[in-house]
């Protein structure tokens, strides 16, 4: 099984701080009026230090990086 | 220890007790001393004052607080009670479900995108504010820059006069501060008197908008105009209450966060430097400035009996957390009482969190970004006046009233 790493935010904690579009706007956008953050692509390796800093950088830890296997993929 | 043996404290418990009172501007000057000795102490402390109330200096308490809003209900932020107040700031000082409608409302009108579309004027605004300052040794940095910067982009934003900005400012000086130096009764009586004006003014602004919304673009007025709360139209009422929350929010808050960064970057010329040196690091400085000085402790109702940091409390307690506290927590910032233009990672709480996340947040950062850089570009130098220090004051909106700079000259 291949592992896979993707960058996922819980919509159900953010509140649109923003952060995330600020550090990593190659990887995040604003997708709504509030402001919430949304993945518009998964890191490649040399933006994994970026990922991980919308990670840290996030007031409401709505930001995570989950390690997938192929099959958890293909679930969800 | 078993969980069984873990005693809470409770309202009594000597070891958490103070007498701290965010409306003493005596304390302005040692307030983050303050601070950490009650967050080292008793990061959930009980404070005497306006009838008993629970003071919360930690950074991981604050966030719950915030993310547990059923518990900690909003229904008054301030502490003590504002006198004469006798609805609730929409949608501040409301719980979901009526907070979600109100705060969807207000939600579009401050979109990242609808804000960026506001940088040009901005822009406009403050090369205007920096021209007045060209060719002066002194100026206070409040009435030249921090006041009417946040006044005009306001006015700009809802369609009204920027000639207005004067104006509004002296209103929102006045349900802030009241009549600083007075008694406590005509302290009340200037900040009501304020806050009918202010309504006044708005109501005269709305009839405007009603007698010929053509005449109107896009603007906020006319989308408050336009609102319903779920199938009924928005009452007057809501309009104005809506729009003096959002005057108050995002005056004094803003004009604090400029002038404070401003008399930190006057006093420490090498941090300054760091932002005339490289324009790069702005974006974070403004993170790092809005994280070093926090203005807002918001209040909140216990609406449940709930432990928190180890504390019990009882439905009906009343709870003040104090932003610029969290931000210097040690357990989540390192040399947290040190300012780092290039702090990393730093979720800073000046903003807050959770719900009631501040809405203008994305318009502030603007506001604060090209503050910064455009100052700097024509003023790289400047200092304090050593003989008018600046007028800090404290309250649940920490405030600069003046900040005389020499320009020009640096210490």
């Amino acid at each position: 099984m291949t592992e896979i790493t993707g960058l996922a935010i819980d919509h159900t904690v953010c509140s649109g701080h923003g952060r995330c579009y600020a550090v990593a706007p190659e990887l995040f956008e604003p997708g709504d009026d509030e402001g919430r953050g949304h993945v518009v692509a998964q890191p490649t390796v040399d933006q994994m230090d970026d990922a991980h800093r919308a990670v840290q950088n996030c007031p409401e830890q709505a930001v995570s990086i989950q390690t997938l296997t192929a099959d958890d993929k293909e679930n969800a | 220890m078993t969980i069984n043996e873990v005693r809470a404290h409770t309202a009594d418990d000597p070891d958490i007790q103070c007498d701290f009172d965010i409306h003493d501007h005596s304390q302005a000057g040692q307030i983050y001393e303050i601070y950490d000795d009650l967050r080292s102490r008793c990061p959930v402390a009980h404070s005497s004052k306006h009838g008993g109330y629970w003071l919360v200096t930690s950074y991981d308490e604050t966030k719950e607080i915030y993310r547990n809003h059923e518990v900690f209900s909003s229904g008054h932020t301030n502490l003590p009670r504002i006198p004469g107040q006798e609805s609730p700031m929409l949608p501040l000082e409301t719980d979901p479900p009526e907070h979600s409608v109100y705060r969807k409302l207000l939600t579009p009108l401050f979109s990242p995108p609808r804000m960026r579309a506001l940088e040009t004027e901005i822009d406009t605004i403050i090369d205007r504010l920096l021209a007045d300052m060209d060719g002066k040794r002194e100026v206070d940095f409040i009435e030249a820059f921090a006041k009417p910067l946040p006044a005009t982009v306001f006015l700009e934003m809802m369609g009204w006069p920027h000639d207005d900005a004067d104006m509004l400012c002296e209103l929102v000086d006045g349900i802030v501060l009241g009549s600083p130096g007075t008694t406590e009764e005509e302290v009340a009586e200037r900040k009501e008197e304020a806050a009918t004006l202010a309504y006044a003014y708005f109501a005269e602004m709305l009839d405007d908008r009603m007698e010929c919304p053509e005449r109107y673009p896009d603007d906020i007025t006319a989308q408050l105009v336009q609102g319903t709360f779920e199938d009924r139209d928005l009452t007057q009422f809501e309009i104005l209450n809506m729009l003096f929350l959002v005057m108050i929010a995002g005056l004094d808050t803003v004009q604090g966060a400029l002038a404070h960064s401003v008399m930190y970057f006057a006093e420490h010329p090498e941090t300054r430097r760091q932002i005339v040196g490289d324009p790069d690091i702005i974006e974070s400085a403004v993170e790092e400035m809005l994280r070093w000085e926090a203005a807002v402790a918001p209040a909140r109702d216990v609406v449940q009996d709930t432990v928190l940091g180890g504390v019990e409390m009882k439905a009906g307690d009343h709870l003040m957390f104090c932003l610029g506290a969290a931000n210097r927590d040690p357990a989540k910032f390192e040399n947290a009482d040190t300012v780092d233009l290039t702090r990393e990672p730093n979720p800073h709480l000046a903003f807050g969190a959770g719900i009631h996340r501040c809405i203008g947040s994305h318009l502030a950062r603007i506001e604060m970004r090209l503050a910064f850089s455009k100052l700097h570009e024509r003023f790289p130098d400047y200092r304090l006046d050593p003989d008018r220090p600046p007028q800090v004051h404290l309250s649940q909106i920490k405030g600069v009233e003046t900040l005389p700079l020499i320009l020009g000259e640096s210490i």
